[in-house]
């Protein structure tokens, strides 16, 4: 192997680096995705964007820390940023940022899943940016301390904050169950 | 309800996205994508290179016509202008570069919104003031463009007139355009510090 080679030979072995370690956390990307976009095709341009910001910062990835929290990072950095790029447009829009709540639930049909599931789903979807990111984290089923360290507040905080959010995806589910009951008893 | 029943109806909607192909290779082959910051990025480094330009125009203009009457005073108060709409700039442009994005999100959004309220104020000192600034362009540009003293030339009636037709352009944008209408109520400004407030609340520790 002649010196010219080693650069690309060590590019291309970052690059199969890269997509194995993400293949194997391909949850991540896919669930912090589906948890803050509105539609299918927003779910694929977010995906697109969570890599591309991912590869961009994996020469600073320190192997000696969690590739899952460093992902986590990364990825809900890039939501976070990409919904309030889409809220300012959808603003200027309808000039009336309460209405961008109305509408942040799933796409109902773009999925197979039944009314409670997508209750809860467009129960997180209205949440603020990063109380989203704190219940997402939870139900993905990461630890407190973990959840500190990706969101960088303390474990207290995390634990107060969860219950209260809890509370409030409680109210919200059963508000919905009894709304749909109502319809379909007048239905 | 209880938190394992929601983490329940969570996982069995995860379970529906299983079956979603992903394909990290072609992801992250696909040229174009631009970073998360990429548009507000962009706009601070394409004004950042605009006050460049004013500051070294204007710099080497007043150098030139430091002495004269009328044009070397509105030229010097126009570079001092420049500079503080530089440094602003450079400000905004440091705090967005230097941003990583494997920080914690908060971290990372506090230092957006700083960048964007800095932003903010900038432009809304730039347009408050903007018909003193028309006013101050006019005089130099009469003298860069044809050669003349505009304030000797015309006097005062005609430097009203310019403030007067500075602040009616800046009520009729501010009436019939959204952007300025927000920018000049103050209405960006409080979008932004309430996120900066929000952002707080979600560190502060919760009683």
């Amino acid at each position: 192997m002649s010196q010219v080679d080693t650069p690309v030979v060590n590019a291309a072995a970052d690059d199969a680096r890269f997509i194995a370690m993400l293949e194997a956390h391909r949850t991540i990307v896919l669930h912090v995705a589906n948890a803050y976009a509105r539609s299918v095709a927003d779910r694929e341009d977010l995906m697109q964007e969570i890599v591309a910001g991912a590869w961009r910062s994996f020469a600073r990835y320190d192997p000696a820390r969690t590739f899952s929290t460093w992902l986590y990072r990364i990825a809900l950095n890039t939501a976070i940023s990409w919904v309030r790029r889409s809220s300012r447009h959808a603003s200027r829009r309808a000039a009336d940022d309460s209405a961008l709540a109305a509408v942040a639930v799933h796409d109902p049909d773009a999925l197979a899943i039944d009314d409670d599931v997508g209750d809860l789903r467009a129960a997180v979807a209205a949440l603020d940016d990063l109380p989203r990111a704190l219940i997402v984290l939870h139900l993905e089923g990461t630890s407190y301390a973990t959840i500190a360290e990706i969101l960088g507040i303390t474990e207290t905080n995390v634990a107060t904050k969860l219950s209260r959010i809890k509370t409030h995806l409680r109210d919200a589910i059963l508000r919905a169950r009894e709304a749909r009951s109502t319809r379909n008893g007048n239905g | 309800m209880e938190m394992d029943d929601l983490s329940a109806l969570w996982q069995s909607g995860n379970a529906t996205l299983a079956s979603v192909p992903v394909t990290f290779g072609a992801l992250a082959a696909r040229d174009g994508t631009r970073g998360a910051l990429f548009s507000i990025a962009f706009g601070r480094w394409f004004t950042l290179a605009s006050n460049a330009i004013a500051v070294l125009a204007l710099g080497s203009y007043t150098g030139d016509h430091f002495r004269d009457p009328h044009v070397g005073l509105a030229a010097t108060i126009l570079f001092a202008i420049a500079v503080v709409l530089l440094v602003s700039s450079i400000f905004q442009v440091r705090m967005l570069a230097t941003i990583d994005l494997s920080a914690p999100p908060l971290e990372v959004q506090h230092r957006v919104a700083v960048a964007e309220r800095v932003r903010v104020a900038s432009d809304s000192v730039v347009l408050c003031t903007s018909p003193i600034l028309w006013t101050l362009l006019a005089i130099v540009g009469a003298q860069v463009l044809f050669g003349f003293d505009a304030v000797l030339v015309f006097g005062t009636p005609w430097i009203l007139a310019n403030l007067g037709l500075g602040l009616v352009t800046l009520g009729l944008g501010a009436v019939f355009l959204e952007p300025l209408r927000r920018l000049v109520a103050g209405k960006t400004l409080a979008r932004v510090n309430a996120r900066l407030a929000e952002l707080a609340r979600f560190a502060a520790p919760e009683s």
